[in-house]
């Protein structure tokens, strides 16, 4: 398998495939298939379709078998970022950041609130859960528009608008705050709750929003 | 004439027009003009068949001396093309942006077939209709995001998602096919058809959709 990204402010990624080889694509992104791929739309189950339905995700993953090329696109200015997970090792993608990924990752669903009922999270466009893959395998995340990677220390907390997270390390812990002060939360144009993120891990944070 | 792009993200193309030089853009594509330069309409072949599918009848076309900026007002990129006499592509109606007067265009539609064409116009009416340019000289076109160009031997084919084309040879034919298996349709994101592509000639795929 080789895969390759072409272009810049909107690329594409290219996956050729040997023949029996295959892999993982969310739904939608395909722009162009060689006609001797083979395309199955995988569900694992009606409990695996509820959960994928409630990351924000279309339902299906489709599994592309080769000999021949496929190309993907998330249609929308962004970039097209890469990470390698060894074994047992795991990232949470946020809702709709999900591009493709080896058949050999195991997709889980996270969710994102403590407690028991995940009343700050109706304030936002977080989502309540994250999609979870665990390795071995490379997974390929949609960020829309440019990146930033912040590395957390232990204890180390950063602040985030909400919907701005692509992706974070599952040791990184999330909870909504309030924003403190009346006048900031009328007039400040953030609204009501930040999204706060507790190192250690990587959080990605992507330019453009939801 | 001298022409170059200015910018990177949604580029500008800025043509230099010497006196009697001309240009012929699509409408609305000029976004700035020198006072000197000389604008009218014209009329190409196919006019009925413009008028008959809706696209806008005539074309503008700008006499030197003077400079003129067009553009297409999305993200993408300008690509040139360099016609021999006699050949001919067709570009997706989005995607033309101009071209020197000795180019004739017409309107060519995706099949000759009735009863494909009457499918196409239900199911991908983002492809139905391409602008047919025929060398010699210069054609520029806007893609929307990133591309990729692919030769088609005779008789491969492969698969195109709905409104991703934005160029091809005259030689390469376009049918509509249906996406295999119901849960595929459902739930793969794909939609009911793609389109499929098939060789003698080069495909251009952009990113985005037009």
């Amino acid at each position: 398998m080789n895969i390759r990204k072409i272009g810049g402010y909107t690329p594409i990624l290219e996956v050729q495939l040997n023949e029996g080889e295959s892999i993982m694509c969310e739904a939608g992104a395909m722009i162009y298939a060689s006609s001797s791929t083979h395309m199955e739309s995988l569900v694992g189950g009606l409990f695996n379709a509820i959960k994928k339905w409630l990351t924000g995700e279309t339902i299906a993953v489709n599994r592309y078998t080769g000999p021949g090329v496929i190309g993907l696109s998330a249609s929308s200015p962004g970039m097209i970022k890469e990470i390698d997970l060894g074994p047992g090792q795991s990232v949470d993608v946020c809702k709709g950041a999900f591009m493709a990924g080896d058949v050999t990752l195991s997709y889980g669903i996270e969710r994102v609130w403590k407690g028991i009922l995940p009343w700050k999270f109706l304030f936002g466009g977080q989502g309540f859960f994250y999609q979870k893959l665990t390795g071995p395998g490379r997974v390929f995340i949609v960020v829309k528009g440019d990146l930033v990677e912040a590395t957390l220390a232990q204890g180390q907390k950063m602040d985030l608008d909400q919907g701005y997270m692509a992706y974070k390390d599952p040791s990184v812990e999330v909870d909504l705050t309030r924003i403190k002060g009346l006048r900031k939360v009328f007039i400040g144009g953030e609204g009501l709750f930040l999204l706060t993120c507790t190192g250690p891990g990587k959080v990605g944070i992507q330019s453009t929003g939801w | 004439m001298q022409t170059r792009i200015i910018g990177h993200f949604a580029p500008v193309m800025e043509i230099d027009l010497y006196q009697g030089e001309t240009i012929v853009c699509e409408r609305g594509a000029m976004l700035y003009e020198t006072p000197d330069i000389h604008s009218d309409a014209v009329l190409g072949m196919g006019f009925f068949s413009r008028l008959f599918t809706g696209e806008s009848a005539a074309l503008d076309k700008y006499e030197g001396p003077g400079t003129v900026g067009i553009a297409a007002g999305k993200p993408g990129m300008i690509k040139e093309l360099d016609l021999q006499p006699g050949q001919a592509i067709d570009i997706a109606h989005s995607g033309f942006l101009a071209m020197e007067p000795t180019v004739q265009f017409s309107i060519s539609l995706a099949s000759h077939n009735l009863v494909k064409l009457i499918g196409m116009a239900s199911f991908a009416r983002d492809n139905l209709i391409f602008q047919n340019l025929t060398g010699p000289g210069k054609v520029f076109m806007h893609v929307h995001g990133d591309y990729v160009i692919t030769y088609l031997e005779q008789g491969q084919t492969m698969m195109i998602d709905q409104g991703y084309l934005v160029f091809k040879d005259h030689s390469v034919e376009l049918e509509l096919v249906r996406v295999h298996g119901i849960e595929n349709i459902l739930i793969g994101g794909e939609g009911l058809f793609l389109l499929q592509v098939s060789g003698p000639g080069y495909v251009g795929i952009q990113s985005m959709r037009g």
